[in-house]
């Protein structure tokens, strides 16, 4: 028993030293050093990449050094896990308002694509097995039973089962895409230089906060992107976050 | 009237239409006036527009009172009408004199769809003068602040030439009258009328904002009717217009619109200071009564003040639908509060016509954030309207427990296809395993049933063969046994799994398709022999041995 104890203390220790960054942050932020906080979100999220209450706190932070692109990352990223976080929605609005250029937020995805992405692919995933077992419950029930009208509902049943099969494995699908895509990136920087395909600085910038799509690879260091009014330009990879 | 001047050095084009509020097929006309003689070109004439037959063309003079000069205008003036409803630019004109071309600015008319007008009452008198005159209305029936149009319609068993002494109609109490179209065009036409043809025209037409609810009485016109030198003095028959109360409780952001409205809202921007002033410009477009119309509501949040009353400009023009056009409200707001707000939308009602009920609409959601002022103070009777729900959205609480969502997505890996495939297919496997299993113990019943009938084939021989040397008692059941023997013989040949004994048309069929047909005419005499013995011929021993033989030899040749 001593030995099962021990072995739990260990355990939790492990467990939250990794999250000592979390709750650093947490107590600078509280003490309006925003600076510090920023450090500790930044490297809680790069060690717990899936730690959606810390890309949140960072993007708070951010917005109180008034570095607003990189806030608007921070809560697109939130919005990648939970499309439908409304706290992170206005902070975005927020964001844009106060940018140099002030623009308005849009969602990047429908309010309906929102609400499936927002469930957890698993759950479709899961959605779609189940469906799966009930169908073949039902087969067995047409091949074992004599019962004409059972054999017929059972069918109708079926039918009804396979339509939600295909229903819940595209929204797997898609909902595994969107989870999974990280083409999309934000200018984090007041401004960025857009090129030419042959590497040539054009007077055309992209400024803090601008969503674009990478939509092809140049080389290491350039790619092409697509803004979100359907421009292409090519940038340097690393003026942009992806999200 | 819409007037546009160019100055050149000294030239000057001008380009006039009048009406520029006019209805599809109504008269309009388009006079270009310079002071520099030349080709006239108008462009951008609409391709419904349809040429009239008034061409006037000339010239005149005017006295410059600055300099002294006398300044003499060259004109041409054209009528027609234009066939499609909208908003139509035209112009600029163009005089084109020598090599030089001097240009007008444009035009913009507005073209009404052509509002179907009703008669009203002629009496039986009216009908036997020379001419009469009544008050024709686009409605009987409106709604309290809805617009009417009513015009004068003259009929004449003459053609006039023309008239005078006109007393315009009225109505008690309307309280704005726009007059529409032109009343310097009248067009004499021939109209069939209560069997009669007559001489018609149209004139005065009005749009009428009335005020007021119930049954209004249109009061009569009056005119003299001329041909020539003779006149004909007419009083019109009065009209009727019935004016219904809008439905009661009407929403408490109403302006009192009747028609088709909306908003729109725009502000000067998003980031500000605390105590600092904003523009916000709102403005709202419609069909309808929009002169009529009261300010929008702002719905502005707590912390949030106009500051002074607002700019308030109007560009309304006034054809066959009503007034139409927009007010520009633009206000200045204070803010007095800090943080990041959002502005709910700034929101109207008005009566739809269409649907006969109150409909509302919204300008867009705007978030502003404003900025501490340390230095600002605020005011302790702060007491901005505010909406039901607090205005200050922002959550900026920190979130203090880590949120970690699963990094692990199954979809598409080796065990979700597994997962989604394996109950289906196995579903299926069962489904044949069971269905062949079904179908192997049919076939093992009737197999059984072959060997059981091919069983009953040797006992029957062995039996015929025991009768064989019996004596002539025992020939019935003698040939009785062959003949079963036989029929046993062919249902496992032609493996009849049923229990039902084979008849002799049958197995001939059989035998004379099969690859046994050589045995027909053997098959048909055993049977033939069977049957007369049931008929009482007699057979000897020699004869039942060859028989017997005959049966033994078929039964062999089947089991080749």
């Amino acid at each position: 028993m001593k030995q099962f104890v021990a072995f739990i203390v260990v355990f939790l220790q492990f467990a939250s030293f990794g999250q000592n960054d979390f709750f650093d942050g947490i107590k600078a932020f509280n003490e309006e050093d925003y600076h510090l906080a920023a450090h500790h979100f930044r490297i809680e999220t790069q060690e717990n990449p899936n730690n959606v209450s810390g890309y949140y706190n960072l993007g708070l932070s951010l917005m109180e050094i008034d570095s607003l692109g990189k806030a608007i990352w921070a809560f697109e990223k939130v919005l990648k896990f939970n499309p439908n976080d409304s706290d992170a929605q206005i902070q975005l609005e927020t964001c844009y308002a106060g940018l140099e250029t002030p623009k308005i937020w849009e969602p990047s995805i429908s309010k309906v694509n929102a609400s499936i992405y927002s469930v957890s692919t698993n759950f479709w995933a899961g959605l779609s097995i189940t469906f799966s077992l009930l169908i073949a419950i039902f087969i067995v029930v047409i091949v074992r039973s004599n019962n004409n009208s059972v054999k017929k509902m059972s069918q109708l049943i079926i039918a009804v089962f396979g339509a939600g099969l295909i229903f819940a494995t595209v929204i797997s699908y898609t909902s595994s895409a969107y989870h999974n895509s990280n083409n999309e990136g934000i200018v984090t920087s007041e401004f960025i230089h857009t090129y030419t395909k042959s590497m040539v600085e054009t007077p055309t910038t992209l400024s803090e906060g601008e969503r674009v799509t990478i939509t092809n690879t140049i080389n290491e260091d350039f790619v092409e992107v697509t803004t979100i009014l359907g421009e292409q330009h090519v940038i340097q990879k690393s003026d942009i976050e992806l999200i | 009237m819409i007037s546009s001047f160019v100055f050149g050095q000294k030239p000057e084009v001008t380009l006039t239409i009048n009406p520029t509020d006019a209805e599809v097929g109504e008269t309009i006309s388009i006079t270009v006036k310079s002071n520099v003689q030349g080709q006239i070109e108008i462009d951008n004439l609409p391709s419904s527009f349809v040429y009239g037959y008034d061409i006037m063309n000339g010239m005149e003079q005017d006295m410059d009172y600055n300099t002294g000069q006398v300044i003499t205008y060259y004109y041409s003036s054209q009528t027609g009408a234009i066939g499609k409803p909208g908003k139509y630019t035209i112009g600029p004109a163009f005089v084109k004199n020598g090599n030089k071309v001097y240009q007008s600015e444009t035009v913009t008319i507005n073209i009404g769809k052509k509002a179907p007008m009703s008669v009203g009452t002629v009496s039986a008198q009216q009908l036997k003068d020379p001419a009469f005159g009544t008050i024709q209305t686009n409605k009987k029936t409106i709604y309290e602040g809805e617009p009417i149009i009513a015009s004068a319609k003259v009929y004449s068993k003459y053609n006039p030439t023309r008239l005078a002494g006109y007393i315009p109609f009225s109505i008690k109490g309307a309280i704005e009258t726009h007059q529409l179209g032109s009343q310097s065009n009248i067009k004499v036409s021939q109209e069939r009328f209560k069997g009669l043809d007559l001489y018609a025209f149209e004139y005065d037409r009005k749009l009428i904002f009335p005020n007021g609810t119930g049954t209004y009485q249109i009061e009569p016109f009056q005119m003299s009717l001329f041909q020539g030198y003779q006149s004909f003095p007419i009083t019109s028959s009065a009209g009727v217009v019935n004016i219904r109360p809008l439905p009661a409780n009407p929403p408490s952001d109403f302006i009192s619109g009747v028609g088709r409205f909306d908003i729109s809202r725009k502000i000067d921007t998003f980031k500000i200071k605390q105590g600092d002033v904003f523009k916000m410009s709102v403005e709202v477009t419609g069909i309808g009564n929009i002169q009529n119309t009261t300010e929008p509501h702002l719905n502005l949040p707590k912390g949030m003040i106009v500051y002074g009353d607002p700019v308030v400009t109007e560009n309304i023009s006034f054809n066959s639908s009503g007034a139409d056009g927009t007010i520009l409200y633009e206000y200045n707001i204070q803010v007095t509060t800090s943080g990041t707000i959002k502005l709910p939308p700034a929101t109207l009602s008005y009566f739809d016509l269409n649907s006969e009920s109150y409909q509302q609409k919204s300008s867009d959601t705007v978030t502003v954030v404003i900025e501490k002022d340390q230095s600002y103070v605020v005011a302790e009777n702060d007491d901005t309207p505010s909406t039901k729900e607090e205005n200050i959205v922002v959550n900026s609480e920190i979130r203090t427990k880590p949120l970690i969502k699963s990094e692990s997505n199954w979809f598409g890996t080796p065990i979700y296809w597994a997962g989604l495939g394996t109950p289906i297919l196995g579903a299926l496997l069962f489904f044949l395993i069971t269905k062949r299993k079904e179908d192997n113990q049919e076939e093992q019943v009737a197999k059984l049933k072959i060997k059981e009938k091919a069983r009953e084939t040797i006992n029957y021989v062995s039996r015929s063969k025991e009768l064989l040397n019996q004596g002539p008692e025992a020939n019935d059941e003698f040939f009785s046994s062959v003949e079963t023997a036989l029929k046993k013989a062919f249902e496992v040949e032609m493996n009849v799994q049923q229990d039902r004994i084979l008849n002799k048309r049958e197995i001939l069929d059989y035998v004379r398709n099969s690859k046994h047909s050589e045995l027909y005419s053997e098959v048909n005499d055993l049977f033939s022999k069977c049957e007369l013995s049931r008929f009482g011929m007699s057979a000897s021993n020699d004869s039942k041995q060859q028989v017997f033989e005959q049966l033994s030899s078929i039964i062999k040749q089947l089991k080749k």
